[in-house]
């Protein structure tokens, strides 16, 4: 299906970014001439209908929209959300450097502890640990999109 | 998107908008109603239609609106629920516009709190006079150190752009705003 | 109209003399609320009057709003300064607090909606090593915020008991020797619980809660044991053993354990019950919270999910509930969901609450640890990992530091995305100054960490949960019991807040 986007309305930034969102079930091919893009969608599932298409078609036109009017309030509040977003990741980073270790796990006592409390860990493991260990397999594998067509 | 060629059904006189068998359309004038206004309302429509945009950010505006689900939603209705959205986002854009300087400065005036550059206010010490104490004069004065902090405000930011005219520093969403 | 709501049809506004404010229509009285917290309940006759510009300086209500920062020409820059500080305290916080640790993915319950893991107990390969334990705990203690929060996660945490008991001790000794503020807690399933194990949580000051559905067909049904079995008794005897404890010690008052519930589509017809028993068991909170189709939960969604609206009508139900025993006097259970949310409205204070935060909790306030020492944005950005997608990865404890984690693309994508104000219906939304997006839900859910709010359904069921709390501080009766929970949270805190630095203390 082919959709003809008026560049005088929607930026290419939107366009790709709504292709991004919507990739999992929609092909976006694009095209542009001086005054319009031409997008042509194809759903990733074969057994798609022409109904359904229309709905496909009509979600990215809503997703485009969702971009175009994200950049028009991000524009607006940029000041604030710049502050805010500046201010809240200087003041997590804490510093430029990591604190070194404090003084107290330099001591030779410390390093007893710890070196204690691994041994005992480990032979803990060691004597709890299941005996007989199931097939070392691989995680699930990423969940199908069931598309909402 | 390409919809099929249907006659228009025409709307009652007076109603802003244009009705087909499939879809609803609004025209709207971007310099009486506001660019930001427009896409605020069809924004808020896609939860019950799909939503697509024809024209002209510098001149006018088409809204189509097309029911996610025609069996429950009339055109119409969706229709005159844009236009009272529409209607609302219109005072939520001259509410926020008016206020953008001061929300910018309390923000500012908040991170300076918080990191000790400028104290919190003192607790008030004696009673304020009550608001029918102030006279004309005194109501006068406060306008007027509205008027100065947004000025101030909007003088930093000339400032900036002339210390900077390339925008170098200037963030993404500036550079953004330079495009369009 | 949008569920943002709009304006009376002709109505008439003067937005000169308007301050920034966001509205919503309640349904026969309005709601006004600004960025810096606070927040006004109109008659719609008043509404109409302040919209229009018509509350003159003789006014009762112009004394309302000039105090609450409505009107322009009245506003007190300095004091709305000092109330957004307090309200949003943790945009100053250096770092995060909570580091949640998934000790394994091992587990011995086989839970509907689990988004941890299907992975069966003698899948040892996802246990976390002592090594990795370690290295974890050493780049928690590099983060820089003076208070660590660790809570063990997992699978079942006690499968893998040898590490739990490792990091408590290890953490515990760090803490002393770097004077840090150290809290622990434990979330388990309670089947594997055994006395010596009780023993040493308490000696160790680890806090304890686990997952308590319902009554024992709801509980069940939510959470059998792998290959089938009833877990709901093993749940309450141990609840009951713990508390039996802590009542025969006043030195263990801080130790009685917490419980938490999963809504499921089963649920809904069973909140009564579901308060009933955490009544019964003398629990002190019931945290009524919807369910998020994150990680497995998204693949049985159709099987245990349920839409926004549903859950909100299971919420207003229940929590009336709640109130009436409140008022009645047979309980004085309290539900957290809206004492979080009461702490922000009526308090201005952040309660600590990372999924309701603008910018959101992810790596600013929490970190997720994983069994293989891979670091997340959160729990929910590790169980989406764990289905194949490792977006919300943001580190490794043996290869990166603290500096890397907080500067990596995701963190700041993570923060710019749940900022509010770059969200289009947030920014105009009356329940802004309180609430939250979560970008994880966001991507899981509609593919984008900004997600698109008409159509979200965390922003439905959130919306929803506000109107309902909203409407209840309207009302008196509810008003006055919320009342009361606001000052026994209070109280709680002020005890926690004595104990000093260096010295173990129990998450309340």
């Amino acid at each position: 299906m082919k959709i003809e986007l008026a560049k005088k309305i929607y930026s290419k930034d939107s366009l790709l970014i709504a292709a991004q969102v919507l990739s999992s079930k929609l092909n976006v091919y694009l095209e542009e001439s001086k005054s319009a893009y031409t997008v042509t969608i194809e759903a990733k599932r074969k057994d798609v209908v022409p109904a359904q298409l229309a709905a496909l078609a009509g979600e990215f036109g809503n997703e485009l929209l969702n971009q175009e009017y994200r950049f028009i309030v991000g524009r607006f509040n940029s000041k604030i959300s710049s502050l805010i977003v500046t201010q809240t990741l200087m003041a997590a980073r804490g510093g430029e450097a990591p604190a070194a270790p404090p003084a107290g796990e330099a001591t030779p006592e410390f390093k007893k502890l710890v070196a204690e409390l691994v041994r005992n860990a480990e032979a803990e493991v060691a004597r709890t640990m299941p005996k007989k260990i199931a097939d070392q397999g691989t995680v699930l594998p990423p969940v199908k999109e069931q598309d909402i067509v | 998107m390409k919809s099929k060629k249907k006659t228009a059904k025409k709307a009652p006189k007076s109603a802003p908008y244009t009705l087909s068998s499939l879809e609803a359309s609004v025209v709207l004038d971007i310099k009486k109603e506001g660019l930001e206004s427009i896409f605020g309302a069809a924004y808020l429509m896609m939860d019950r239609a799909y939503v697509s945009l024809k024209g002209d950010r510098a001149k006018a505006v088409t809204v189509v609106l097309r029911p996610k689900n025609p069996k429950t939603t009339k055109l119409k209705a969706l229709a005159e629920e844009f236009l009272s959205d529409f209607e609302s986002q219109k005072v939520r854009w001259a509410v926020a516009k008016n206020n953008l300087p001061i929300r910018e400065f309390i923000a500012e005036q908040a991170v300076l709190i918080a990191n000790g550059t400028i104290p919190p206010p003192a607790p008030a010490a004696a009673p304020e006079p009550a608001a029918e104490e102030l006279t004309d004069d005194q109501r006068a004065e406060i306008e007027k150190l509205i008027a100065e902090v947004e000025s101030e405000i909007k003088t930093m930011n000339d400032k900036k752009v002339a210390m900077d005219p390339k925008g170098i520093k200037a963030s993404w969403e500036e550079t953004q705003e330079n495009k369009a | 109209m949008s569920r943002l709501t709009a304006l009376a049809k002709g109505a008439s506004v003067d937005t000169g003399s308007l301050a920034a404010f966001n509205f919503r229509d309640m349904g026969g009285w309005h709601l006004l609320t600004n960025e810096w917290g606070q927040f006004l309940m109109l008659s719609s006759a008043d509404f109409e009057r302040f919209m229009a510009g018509k509350v003159g300086v003789d006014d009762p209500l112009y004394a309302e709003l000039e105090s609450r920062g409505f009107l322009k020409a009245r506003l007190d820059f300095r004091q709305l300064a000092v109330n957004y500080v307090k309200k949003n305290s943790f945009q100053w916080f250096p770092g995060p607090s909570l580091h949640m640790i998934v000790v394994t993915l091992r587990c011995n319950q086989k839970c509907q909606y689990c988004h941890s893991s299907v992975v069966d107990p003698s899948r040892t390969d996802t246990d976390m090593d002592v090594e990795t334990a370690r290295k974890t705990v050493d780049f928690i203690f590099s983060t820089p915020n003076p208070t660590i929060c660790i809570e063990f996660q997992g699978g079942e945490p006690l499968l893998n008991w040898p590490v739990v008991k490792f990091i408590t001790e290890y953490a515990q000794a760090k803490a002393k020797a770097g004077n840090r503020k150290l809290l622990m807690a434990l979330v388990c399933n309670f089947t594997l619980m055994t006395e010596d194990k009780l023993d040493f949580l308490f000696d160790h000051h680890v806090s304890i809660c686990t997952s308590l559905d319902g009554p024992a067909e709801l509980h069940n049904k939510n959470r059998p044991f792998l290959g089938g079995g009833e877990a709901q008794q093993k749940v309450v005897h141990w609840l009951e053993k713990i508390q039996e404890r802590c009542s025969a010690d006043p030195k263990k008052k801080f130790y009685l354990p917490g419980a938490l519930m999963t809504t499921t589509r089963f649920s809904m017809d069973y909140g009564p019950e579901i308060v009933d028993l955490y009544v019964k068991l003398g629990l002190e909170q019931i945290f009524l919270r919807p369910l998020s189709p994150i990680g497995y939960a998204k693949r049985v969604w159709k099987d245990v999910g349920y839409e926004a609206e549903e859950f909100v009508k299971f919420y207003e139900k229940t929590l009336d509930y709640i109130i009436d025993l409140n008022v009645s006097g047979k309980s004085d259970i309290m539900e957290r969901m809206a004492l979080i949310l009461l702490s922000k409205v009526v308090k201005g204070e952040d309660p600590g609450f990372m999924d309701l935060r603008s910018p959101a909790g992810a790596v600013l306030g929490c970190l997720a640890y994983n069994y293989n020492g891979e670091i997340f944005v959160s729990d929910e950005g590790r169980m989406v990992d764990h289905q194949g997608d490792p977006i919300f990865k943001v580190g490794d404890v043996a290869k990166n530091d603290w500096l890397s984690v907080i500067d990596h693309p995701t963190t700041r994508a993570c923060v710019t995305a749940s900022t509010l104000d770059n969200q289009p219906m947030c920014q105009q939304c009356a329940f802004k100054p309180y609430c939250g997006v979560e970008p994880v839900f966001h991507y899981e859910t509609q593919k984008s960490v900004f997600g698109q709010m008409p159509t979200s359904g965390w922003c439905s069921s959130h919306m929803g949960i506000f109107d309902v709390i909203f409407r209840k501080l309207r009302d008196p009766r509810s008003r006055k019991v919320m009342d009361k929970w606001l000052e026994r949270d209070q109280c709680r805190w002020q005890e926690s807040d004595a104990v000093p630095a260096g010295q173990p203390e129990v998450v309340l």
